[in-house]
């Protein structure tokens, strides 16, 4: 059975091709993920990523129009499939059931520690 | 779509890199989104840097998924592994065929690149050291350049007054702090409740932590030490005084040294500093504990500290050298010494000052030490590559069999350069097994600790050495030997040309050349050392043994050395602050009737207890010694040297009185001079005191029943001395100590000319055999014509001789100015005489006989006919 466990970097990539839609490919995706993160990526670490969702099932992807930036290639558009979103809404869930049971989180009150810091 | 930067393109080479090991399905979509991440960077980055990134971007496709198969089905794959396999068999079978020419090889290129690697390891270890602090390249330390006569001696002492006067007084120093470092060489006793332990010590001012990087971990980092009762103690030093997770700060302990003993309040504890620093100390005073405790140290009389800045950013240290020169002079009228500012990180590797300039110090033998590395290397590789070239051609046949076979000339040359570069790596490998095995030595020769980690810089120097090396050396085979015409070599008729001979001898000479440097070396320093161990230093330094007793109170030391001296085996015993075998403090604040207004002679200063220059058997040229109930402590009554005599041009000076530092005292004897410092030093000016307050005992010994006597001693030390350790040296130990940096680089220089010499006759043998070898039909029909066994070896023989004598000639007069140059930084150095170098010549030669008398008899005695046989 293949893996379909989500790692961090994984769900970062995954949302962004969310967000990003019809600009979903390679160059793009790690464009966004510096912007929003201000860490650099390398193409390379971001397509081996798209390729190994796609072996779990959570990407398919299509080969889209060609620009001239591009030389006249064609470029690889991702999007993401219904297993995909499912396993994106488990994480969030799993995640948010964490934060619930931490009472210093649930009641607010570690925001009030850090400003007295 | 028209861009301005069309003409920029991605790099072509990364681009090709990447189609090769790129999956073809990938090709499209991947070069597209490089090319938009190149030109997205051209918009705001230079063209070099969008360069830079692709070729990031390239590698970054390295990974498993992108990469195509480079399964065995690919036939340029296949063949390429089944002619690797090929080339390693063929290189075994010829290692397991010349098997001593294959084992010269592999000893001598290994010990060479262990050797290197060594002393790459030592140089960067020296490197490092004191270059840890972060504010390093703005921290200096004041020196203070001392004329006297007509020599400029450069010292780290200054006055106490002098770091803040220039923090004051000059926009150019941001902070300055003053440290009295000589006390640091004393040890003391730190004692807490019963635990008692010896420690080293240092006096700080406040800004200490804020200009060097030692940690302070816990206290007031802006004044750390607030008052004269207050100590610092490091780390390591609390876990020893104290249980673990208790509370230090708060606590009070007691230490013991001269007059510095006291109770002191715990206000701070520091890191223990690094095995990098040159500073080492495990508890901090005030300065102002000095001060108080020594009212000598206020003025601008007193050199007893040592003076650090922190220079502004950016400031000229030229132009601010050249304003500090001669600052001394508006504080003291008449000062002839001058002042500099030395990095402080630079002091370590660059210490020593000649004429106020510097000039060398450890650097000389970091520089040294990296040359003969480098020297060894040469060597080793030279050998390796005369060795396969010589053998190569002994291979021709192998050659022109595989051309007339069809072998292409690539096959050929990647052959032997597999070949030579698989014996590289093998003697790599033993290389670092060897370094293992011998750093622990190596660490015991140096005084070092030194630890064998693969840093980056290593690895790399390593691989691409051993990569040259296995290139330079394939290099003649496989490019020269491959292009020949296959029908000449299949019928021998080679002949070697001139320019391959000469290469050879040209790299033997220069092998041996080198080696009869190192032998000089190893040569000079020795004899420079025996000679400063032999020479009559003017006192008796064999069986003087010494500790420490830290004491302020008199009548019960008095009453020690009462009870020492009534052990039979005991000739003599005394106290003594100062010895002969370390630092000394110093004055010029010296007057007498007829000093020369303006002359300020500077004064070492011994201060001793009674009866020390009869236990060190110091002659006395006139007057007489101290004695006991007839001198007190003090300056009052003071003895001089000869050569403070001399300098002060005083006639008859016993009665004399003298004005040392505002106190009158009278001479009462002039000691014979003898050597109270390094021999790098001329005896300087000096007078002794009787000291008020003692540090260490000094005790001559009878040679006989040494170990009845120590016990003897032991026993009273422990009645007096209870808990302190009983830690001694003997004087002797102490004198070779001083030279412990010669003698090690005496070792280190003997070991490695040895590697040196070994590896250059391991050459010269492989030569010589090969040569034989070649020869052998000549040395058949010389016999057979009626030639004598010796005939032919002075034949085979003299063409080596001549070489070696070539190389003599170039090596022996460089190591003659080297040795010179060496030499002359001793006041009491060795003669340098024809006879060591003839000696060396004619030890060179000797052993290069030797290396090649076994093969050229072996050649000489063969039965002519083996050798005419064959064919």
């Amino acid at each position: 059975m293949k893996e379909t466990r989500l790692g961090d970097f994984e769900e970062v990539i995954l949302l962004l091709v969310g967000i990003l839609d019809q600009e979903a490919y390679a160059f793009k995706i790690a464009e966004e993920f510096e912007s929003q993160t201000q860490r650099s990526v390398s193409i390379g670490a971001v397509h081996s990523t798209l390729n190994r969702l796609g072996e779990k099932g959570f990407l398919t992807s299509e080969m889209g129009e060609s620009t001239a930036e591009r030389g006249g290639r064609r470029k690889r558009i991702y999007s993401i499939t219904a297993s995909g979103q499912r396993v994106l809404q488990e994480s969030r869930d799993f995640k948010v059931s964490l934060w619930n049971q931490f009472p210093a989180f649930a009641s607010g009150n570690l925001k009030i520690e850090w400003l007295n810091l | 779509m028209k861009r301005k930067d069309k003409h920029i393109t991605p790099p072509r080479l990364a681009e090709r890199f990447l189609l090769w090991f790129l999956k073809k399905d990938l090709a499209e979509e991947v070069l597209g989104d490089l090319d938009e991440k190149f030109y997205s960077q051209l918009k705001n980055k230079s063209p070099g840097k969008a360069k830079r990134n692709y070729w990031f971007q390239v590698f970054n496709y390295l990974r498993p998924f992108a990469l195509r198969a480079f399964s065995t089905t690919n036939k340029n794959w296949s063949n390429f592994l089944t002619m690797l396999k090929h080339n390693l068999l063929i290189s075994y079978r010829s290692f397991m065929r010349f098997k001593s020419t294959f084992f010269i090889n592999l000893t001598g290129l290994a010990s060479g690149l262990a050797c290197t690697l060594l002393i790459y390891l030592w140089v960067m270890d020296e490197m490092k050291i004191d270059r840890f602090h972060e504010k390093g390249d703005r921290i200096y330390q004041v020196l203070q350049h001392n004329r006297w006569g007509s020599s400029v001696q450069t010292m780290t002492n200054t006055p106490r007054l002098l770091a803040s006067s220039l923090k004051e007084e000059f926009p150019e120093v941001e902070s300055s702090v003053s440290l009295n470092d000589d006390w640091a060489d004393t040890p003391g006793v730190v004692s807490f409740g019963e635990t008692k332990f010896k420690a080293k010590d240092n006096q700080i001012d406040p800004d200490f932590f804020k200009i060097f990087s030692f940690q302070l971990l816990q206290g007031n980092p802006n004044n750390p030490i607030p008052d004269t009762k207050s100590v610092l103690i490091s780390d390591q030093l609390a876990a020893r005084l104290f249980e673990e997770g208790a509370d230090v700060v708060g606590q009070t302990i007691h230490w013991d040294q001269y007059d510095m003993s006291g109770n002191y309040l715990i206000t701070g504890v520091f890191e223990a500093p690094p095995t990098h620093s040159s500073k080492q100390f495990e508890l901090l005073f005030s300065e102002e504990l000095l001060v108080e405790r020594n009212s000598d140290y206020a003025g601008w009389e007193s050199n007893n500290d040592r003076t650090f800045l922190l220079l502004k950013e950016g400031t000229d240290i030229a132009a601010f050298n050249s304003k500090i020169e001669n600052y001394l002079k508006t504080k003291n009228d008449g000062e002839k010494n001058t002042l500099s500012v030395q990095n402080f990180g630079d002091r370590y590797l660059y210490g020593t000052f000649v004429n106020a300039q510097q000039a060398g110090g450890r650097i000389v033998y970091v520089r040294l030490f990296s040359l003969v590395a480098l020297f060894i290397l040469i060597i080793a590789c030279i050998n390796f590559m005369n060795l396969t070239t010589a053998k190569a051609s002994n291979r021709m046949k192998e050659i022109g069999v595989k051309k007339a076979i069809g072998a292409g000339r690539k096959t050929l040359a990647s052959q032997y350069l597999s070949e030579s570069l698989l014996l590289s790596f093998t003697g790599l490998l033993v290389a670092l097994v060897i370094t293992n095995l011998f750093l622990a030595q190596f660490n015991e020769i140096t005084g070092k600790q030194l630890v064998f980690t693969l840093d980056p810089t290593l690895v790399i120097g390593a691989l691409v050495i051993t990569i040259i090396t296995g290139l330079l050396s394939g290099s003649y085979p496989a490019l020269y030997l491959s292009g020949l015409h296959p029908i000449a070599m299949l019928k021998g008729k080679l002949k070697q040309t001139f320019g391959d001979t000469w290469l050879r001898k040209g790299l033997v000479i220069f092998q041996f050349a080198i080696s009869a440097v190192l032998i000089t070396a190893v040569m000079v320093v020795s004899q420079q050392i025996d000679y400063i161990q032999s020479k009559n230093l003017g006192y008796n330094k064999d069986n003087l043994l010494r500790f420490d007793y830290v004491t302020t109170e008199d009548p019960g030391f008095r009453a020690f050395i009462q009870e020492l001296k009534a052990i039979p085996g005991i000739v003599n015993a005394a106290g003594a602050v100062d010895d002969a075998t370390g630092e000394h403090g110093g004055t010029s604040n010296v007057s007498w009737s007829g000093k020369e207004a303006g002359s300020r002679t500077y004064f070492e200063i011994l201060n001793v207890g009674y009866d020390f220059l009869e236990t060190m058997n110091i002659e006395m040229a006139a007057g007489r010694s101290y004695e006991t109930g007839r001198d007190i402590g003090g300056r009052s009554k003071i003895i001089f040297n000869e050569a403070a005599i001399k300098a002060m041009g005083l006639k008859d000076p016993i009665g004399k009185t003298v004005q040392i530092q505002g106190e009158q005292s009278e001479v009462i004897g002039v000691v014979k001079d003898f050597h109270f410092q390094s021999m790098y030093k001329n005896i300087a000016p000096l007078y002794i005191q009787l000291g008020k307050e003692l540090e260490y005992t000094l005790i001559r010994l009878r040679p006989e029943n040494i170990s009845e006597t120590m016990a003897a001693i032991e026993e009273v030390y422990d009645a007096h001395l209870d808990g302190v350790p009983f830690d001694f040296t003997f004087i002797d130990a102490d004198y070779d100590n001083m030279y412990r940096q010669e003698q090690s680089i005496s070792a280190l220089a003997r070991y490695f000319a040895g590697i040196a010499i070994v590896i250059s006759c391991l050459g010269l043998l492989g030569l010589t055999a090969f040569t034989a070898e070649k020869r052998s039909k000549e040395v058949g029909i010389r016999k057979v014509l009626g030639s004598g066994s010796w005939r032919i070896v002075y034949l085979l023989s003299s063409d080596f001789t001549r070489m070696i004598l070539v190389a003599l000639m170039i090596g022996l007069p460089i190591s003659y100015f080297v040795a010179k140059e060496w030499i002359q930084n001793f006041a009491y150095g060795i003669d340098l005489g024809i006879s060591q170098f003839l000696f060396v010549a004619i030890l060179t030669i000797g052993i290069a006989w030797l290396a090649v008398g076994l093969q050229t008899m072996k050649a000489a005695n063969a039965n002519p006919v083996d050798a005419l046989r064959s064919e």
